[in-house]
């Protein structure tokens, strides 16, 4: 089937663009967003995309000064910290902040699972939040209209109680346990979830090119196994001949006949569900096409002339395989081992999405659609953004193969 | 034709007893069971739902005799079971820490006096027996009882509730496939290069690559969610198929409309759609008689992977769909190592499976004439370079590939 260039082209582009977004992977995500892979913000599960909360991971400082004063109630012009044995952080200094910031995120909690991101909370609350101080009232305050506060610019005005011990020590850059004036570079700064949150607040985008990663890496490697599971099969097959022959495709033959994806669920469920297993059940599998393939073609460079005229020529059958079969064969044994690559990767995302795949805490494709089928009415991003990513790595994936063919 | 239907039965009874035995020593070898909970039950306890599973019988040991026969026959040891027995004079023994192998459990804890009348051991009879009665059970159609139900539930009586639901969706879907697939495949055909073929072309590739996970959530929130066309999930009525059968039958559409479109474009610039166009006989009918018999056939060798698609499609459909299908047995089977449960699925999918790869076999050479041929001068002639260059056909595009050389396209069309 002849196809017209920009088809190729696009398939190319998408697929590097996929293969960059592979490679990237989380560590990228958290760069843009500052949100962390495993970073949970449960005060705000399903968030819709584009709402600004404070990434922990990776924060971002505001530059703006004016919120030192506000931490610093003493008026000692410090903020104290000191790692505790064990390494994390700790901070005095900060306690009444973080203590302001929790009971506000519990007045936050109620009134986001009543109306989400579009929900109020009574200006009252906010006040008994923050413990009658006039300072940060003023300045958390000012979003507030008729008694009540909109919730998102609300996580804007009130950031700076969220200056943990850990951000502290990032500021901290002449490391003496203490941040002045001069070290401190703001409030941290908010970032859009790009994609929206999942059910413990985690950041959907920096969980996809997780996804993403894990998706590639296991199509590609069950792949490159079942080829050479296959490659080794089909040329051991067609070289030996006779009986042995006969009997090795005719278990690819029985082998054939069965329901494979359900032998990968029988033997997941002897061994227990884990990303390995599942490479290893999918290239179980996966080997039977390239080895009927391979068979084919191996037997049919046997019997090709020029093959034929070198064993007459008194080609050794080292340098025949070598010199003849290998790269002859090359070019379609490559052709069909990246036909299996999108069959790999739709069959792990199949076994994740029904939870035999990739086990939390580490997310797939499948494993992220499977997380937000729940709620497609209400957060239909959820599933929309790893499902379209999987189409696209697929559709990529095979049309680029085709190509090559 | 009786010789080729005798030799497909052979050979899907061959089939179906290699599974059955690998699916038995699968299970023989099966770390973990229903019974390697986190807490260590009283032996008896543990014994009698041993028994109630199927996995031991309960014996009533004569102190004595029994577990020293039972020792010295069978070496294997299975650690932490082994009992020995002692005393046996008057009413009662005593139960000692001992070897025995077959014997999995003594319903007595080490250092008990047990009373005579009372069952004293969980016995697990050698691997041989355990084979035969396996397969007998087989035959009979008896798939044994299912873990997680703690022996309440047979496997029968749980595919009994799924597979009506699965069947149809696959049937449903089936049914989609072929009635857009095909005659768009010969339309396209019919059209080759123009803007309708290549269009349908890309959708068809579209649709050969979604995997069902992405398009089922995709239409029900399309469908159900945006535009309240069907139900978002669940089983109320026959409308409520049509969702997930819609899903399975747009990605099997896909490949159907390749696959004809393949063979009916292979058959019309051949020559012999040449020469019947010559002798008058109106495009419509070429097309639509000729090149559709014609691209049958490989869509016959198809259709055992085509049903393993929908098989499989089917357990995530009912998963996003909700449907009271094998999926909900099935996965949770699997979570929770309920071997009977996942095996008697794998058994009767592969007996299905098996089934249609028989039929498509006998039915074949019933379509293709030259296969009868074939059959009578001894068949092979010249496969080999038909299968020789995988690239030509298409049927090897999908990603199961139908059985040998007979299902393919010949590449030159045929000529009868």
């Amino acid at each position: 089937m002849k196809r017209l260039p920009p088809t190729r082209l696009a398939a190319y582009a998408g697929l590097a663009l996929l293969f960059a977004l592979a490679i990237a992977g989380p560590r990228a995500g958290t760069w843009v967003t500052g949100y962390g892979v495993d970073e949970q913000h449960t005060t705000f599960p399903f968030a819709p995309p584009g709402f600004r909360d404070v990434p922990a991971a990776d924060p971002a400082f505001d530059g703006e000064k004016a919120a030192f004063a506000l931490l610093d109630l003493r008026g000692s012009g410090r903020l104290a910290w000191v790692a505790d044995p064990d390494g994390t952080p700790r901070s005095p200094d900060l306690e009444p902040a973080a203590a302001a910031w929790r009971s506000l995120s519990l007045a936050l909690s109620d009134a986001w699972g009543a109306e989400g991101d579009r929900g109020r909370i009574p200006s009252t609350v906010v006040k008994d939040a923050l413990h009658g101080r006039y300072a940060w009232m003023a300045a958390v305050l000012t979003v507030c209209e008729d008694d009540s506060c909109p919730i998102g610019p609300l996580v804007e005005t009130s950031r700076f109680l969220r200056l943990s011990p850990a951000h502290l020590a990032a500021l901290d850059v002449n490391g003496d346990g203490v941040v002045d004036i001069d070290e401190f570079r703001g409030a941290p700064r908010t970032f859009p979830h790009l994609l929206g949150t999942d059910d413990l607040g985690r950041d959907t985008f920096v969980r996809l090119m997780d996804g993403v990663r894990m998706s590639l890496a296991v199509g590609l490697v069950a792949a490159l196994a079942a080829s050479l599971i296959g490659i080794a099969w089909g040329a051991t097959a067609a070289l030996a001949g006779g009986a042995i022959e006969s009997v090795m495709m005719r278990v690819v033959d029985v082998i054939y006949g069965l329901p494979f994806l359900f032998i990968v669920i029988l033997l997941i469920s002897l061994v227990g569900p884990s990303t390995l297993n599942v490479l290893l059940a999918i290239a179980g599998v996966q080997w039977l096409t390239m080895a009927r393939t391979v068979r084919s073609l191996v037997k049919s460079l046997r019997s090709a002339p020029y093959v034929e005229a070198a064993e007459v020529m008194g080609c050794g059958p080292v340098a025949l395989v070598t010199r003849h079969l290998v790269p002859n064969a090359r070019r379609p044994i490559l052709a069909w081992a990246a036909l299996l690559v999108p069959a790999a990767i739709k069959e792990e995302a199949f076994l994740s999405f029904l939870g035999l795949g990739v086990q939390a805490p580490r997310a797939s494709l499948g494993t992220l659609i499977a997380d937000g089928a729940g709620r497609l009415a209400e957060s239909p991003w959820l599933v929309a953004a790893p499902a379209i990513v999987l189409f696209l790595l697929v559709l990529c994936i095979t049309v680029a193969a085709d190509e090559g063919r | 034709m009786i010789r080729r239907t005798a030799i497909a039965l052979a050979s899907a009874l061959l089939t179906l007893w290699a599974i059955a035995t690998g699916t038995f020593l699968l299970m023989e070898h099966a770390p973990g069971g229903p019974l390697s909970g986190e807490r260590r039950l009283e032996p008896a306890v543990e014994a009698a739902n041993l028994a109630g599973l199927g996995l031991a019988d309960l014996v009533r040991a004569p102190c004595d005799g029994l577990l020293r026969q039972l020792i010295a026959e069978d070496a294997e040891v299975e650690p932490g079971a082994a009992a020995g027995v002692v005393g046996g004079a008057g009413e009662g023994c005593t139960v000692k820490p001992g070897r025995g192998g077959t014997v999995l459990l003594a319903l007595a804890v080490p250092g008990d006096a047990v009373r005579l009348d009372q069952p004293l051991l969980a016995v697990r009879p050698p691997l041989w027996t355990r084979y035969v009665h396996a397969m007998a059970a087989l035959a009979r159609l008896d798939l044994g009882v299912t873990y997680t139900s703690r022996g309440e539930r047979t496997v029968r009586e749980n595919l009994a509730d799924g597979l009506p639901v699965s069947m149809a969706i696959g049937g449903l879907a089936l049914a989609f496939a072929t009635l857009f697939g095909i005659p768009l495949g010969l339309w396209a055909a019919a059209r080759r290069g123009s803007l309708g073929d290549r269009l349908l072309a890309a959708l068809s590739t579209a649709a050969v690559s979604v995997p069902a996970i992405v398009l089922g959530p995709f239409l029900m929130y399309l469908l159900a969610i945006r535009f309240r066309v069907f139900r978002p999930g669940g089983l109320e009525g026959p409308m409520d198929l049509v969702l997930p059968a819609m899903t399975l039958g747009l990605i099997l559409a896909g490949v159907f409309q390749r696959m004809t479109r393949a063979g009916a474009s292979s058959f019309l610039e051949g020559s012999v759609a040449f020469a019947l166009r010559a002798r008058g006989i109106p495009e419509r009918r070429v097309v639509g008689v000729h090149a559709l018999r014609h691209a049958a056939i490989p869509m016959l060798g198809y259709l055992p992977p085509a049903v393993a698609s929908l098989l499989t499609g089917s357990v995530v459909v009912e998963t996003v769909f909700h449907l009271p299908g094998v999926a909900r047995y099935l996965v949770g089977a699997a979570l929770n190592r309920d071997h009977p449960m996942v095996m008697g699925v794998v058994l009767t999918y592969s007996v299905l499976l098996v089934a249609c790869t028989a039929l498509a076999d006998v039915v074949h050479p019933w379509l293709d004439p030259r296969l009868r041929a074939a059959g009578r001068s001894g068949r092979d002639g010249g496969a080999g370079s038909a299968d020789a260059d995988p690239a030509s056909s298409e049927t090897m595009r999908t990603d199961r590939v139908p059985e040998g050389d007979r299902s393919r396209t010949p590449p030159d069309g045929g000529a009868p």
